[in-house]
């Protein structure tokens, strides 16, 4: 055996996995040739250093990795794993879930003021506006409510009780933005003029039995104290009169009447009906002039309406809108005097 | 005895083909490592080599019934791993990433990390490059005698090949590492 035959087989006679007859001759040759044995012993050395080298792990995980690879989990058994979250994720956004509804209906009832009025516990009674009663004036409190929240009632009063200004067009459902729209705006309706206004403080009081009130004027009353007004108040609306009508509200919003008086004289007429109310006891509240015409607000005492009405008809051609109601103290009168 | 070799208990056996889960997890478990370790040094990337070894057990779980006990279970599992790198090397788009530094280092560092390869020691770093640098069919042969510990005739039924392949092959990458290892021998 030469020395290439002879290194052939190194490896294997390293791995020992020569048959007899050739391991007896390879190692006759090694006996004989020092390269050869220096080549066996480098190899040696060789695969030595390869035992050195450090082993390979899997990384973390690879055995479920496979697992989940060979056993899939059903969509079912997907499906409950979300469902059945551990409380301590599912608690967190199930209240996140809820801030958000919340917030989304606190901002949906604050923008959308058909749904803010809709929540309130004592509208929903009112569902049908045309069975209310035309009127049902009910004295306010003596004093008179803060500003803002009398125009919120007088709003109320518009949509519940759209009849008792006597526009006909008010008690049309389906036009709720008119119904809710501001008293300055409702003044540019039409000729007459629709302003409320709250009673004098010197109204009496009447007793009356208890009947369903709403939250607002429960409010109202504790802020003014005048609980007792109140319920005189709702004592004074018609018996058979819904829940509605008898409401705060409706006591804070006295009728409001408006006409028309058509005149030869405007200037004159004007000069006339200043000395009528001075001498019926009445006030001028307002007066503005509008084109070809002149507006003017009076506050007319109820018990002397028939006859401050009757007066007007002197001055001219007087044609009323609307009646007023048996009950107010009194009645803001909105005259628009106009020439022939 | 080897790692593995109780997965060769008649008992073992007979529960992977009949399908139980929990011995196939055992199986996985005992053998995760070399499976791994073996695509590892074959292909250089640590992200590859996981994928090329779970695709080695899968293949091994719808196989498990076909599995005659011929040959040793970890046998059986080397054979699946190598053929599928040897494939995944032989692909047009993979050969091309082959040579350079970068398939060296990933070997050297298969858990990444920049620092790592400057730890590591130059002997180590040695081998690992030398053993990339060997052709695919003598790199699996020498990953599976010198650092696996298969047998010869394990190796041939694993890769398919004839003994003396397998003792011509192993002793051509010997000479290969002892060339590139000189520095580091005696």
């Amino acid at each position: 055996m030469n020395c290439h035959d002879a290194r052939e087989l190194l490896s294997a006679l390293l791995d020992d996995t020569l048959d007899a007859r050739e391991r007896s001759q390879v190692q006759a040759h090694l006996e004989g040739c020092a390269d050869c044995r220096r080549e066996l012993d480098s190899l040696r050395s060789t695969v030595s250093l390869l035992s050195r080298v450090e082993r390979a792990r899997a990384p973390l995980g690879f055995v479920d990795r496979v697992m989940a690879g060979v056993h899939p989990v059903p969509w079912y058994r997907r499906l409950g794993r979300l469902v059945f979250l551990p409380l301590s994720v599912k608690l967190p956004i199930e209240a996140g879930a809820m801030l958000v509804i919340a917030l989304l209906g606190v901002y949906l009832l604050q923008s959308t003021p058909e749904l803010k009025d809709a929540a309130r516990p004592d509208l929903p009674a009112m569902t049908s506006r045309e069975e209310a009663p035309p009127a049902a004036p009910a004295p306010a409190p003596s004093i008179p409510a803060p500003a803002p929240l009398r125009e919120r009632e007088a709003k109320l009063k518009s949509e519940a009780h759209p009849a008792s200004g006597g526009d006909g067009e008010r008690a049309n459902m389906a036009r709720p933005p008119e119904g809710t729209q501001a008293p300055s705006e409702a003044r540019q309706e039409g000729q007459g003029v629709l302003r409320q206004s709250a009673p004098p403080a010197s109204e009496p009081a009447k007793p009356e039995a208890p009947s369903p009130r709403s939250s607002l004027a429960k409010a109202l009353d504790s802020r003014e104290g005048s609980a007792d007004r109140a319920d005189a108040a709702r004592k004074s609306a018609p018996a058979a009169a819904p829940p509605v009508v008898s409401s705060a509200s409706q006591q804070l919003a006295p009728p409001v009447v408006s006409g028309v008086l058509t005149v030869k004289d405007r200037q004159q007429a004007e000069r006339a009906l200043a000395d009528l109310i001075s001498r019926t006891g009445a006030r001028e509240t307002g007066r503005r002039p509008e084109e070809g015409a002149t507006v003017v607000e009076v506050l007319v005492p109820q018990a002397g309406y028939a006859g401050f009405t009757k007066e007007l008809g002197r001055l001219g051609a007087f044609r009323i809108e609307g009646q007023a109601a048996e009950g107010p103290a009194s009645i803001l009168l909105s005259i628009r005097i106009s020439s022939e | 005895m080897r790692e593995g070799d109780a997965a060769d208990a008649p008992l073992f056996l007979e529960r992977l083909r009949a399908g139980d889960a929990q011995a196939f997890e055992e199986l996985v478990a005992s053998h995760q490592h070399r499976v791994f370790g073996v695509a590892l040094r074959m292909l250089g990337s640590a992200a590859e080599a996981e994928e090329i070894a779970q695709e080695a057990f899968l293949r091994a779980h719808r196989s498990l019934r076909e599995f005659r006990g011929d040959a040793r279970l970890s046998t059986w599992l080397y054979a699946i791993v190598s053929r599928l790198c040897l494939n995944r090397l032989a692909a047009g788009d993979r050969k091309a990433a082959r040579h350079g530094e970068e398939i060296l280092l990933r070997v050297a560092d298969p858990r990444g990390g920049p620092d790592a390869g400057a730890e590591r020691g130059e002997l180590e770093a040695a081998l690992h490059r030398a053993i990339a640098e060997l052709s695919e069919e003598r790199r699996v042969v020498v990953i599976l005698r010198d650092l696996e510990g298969l047998s010869y005739e394990e190796i041939a039924v694993a890769l398919g090949i004839e003994l003396g392949t397998v003792r011509s092959r192993l002793h051509r990458a010997r000479l290969d590492l002892k060339d590139k290892l000189e520095r580091f021998l005696p």
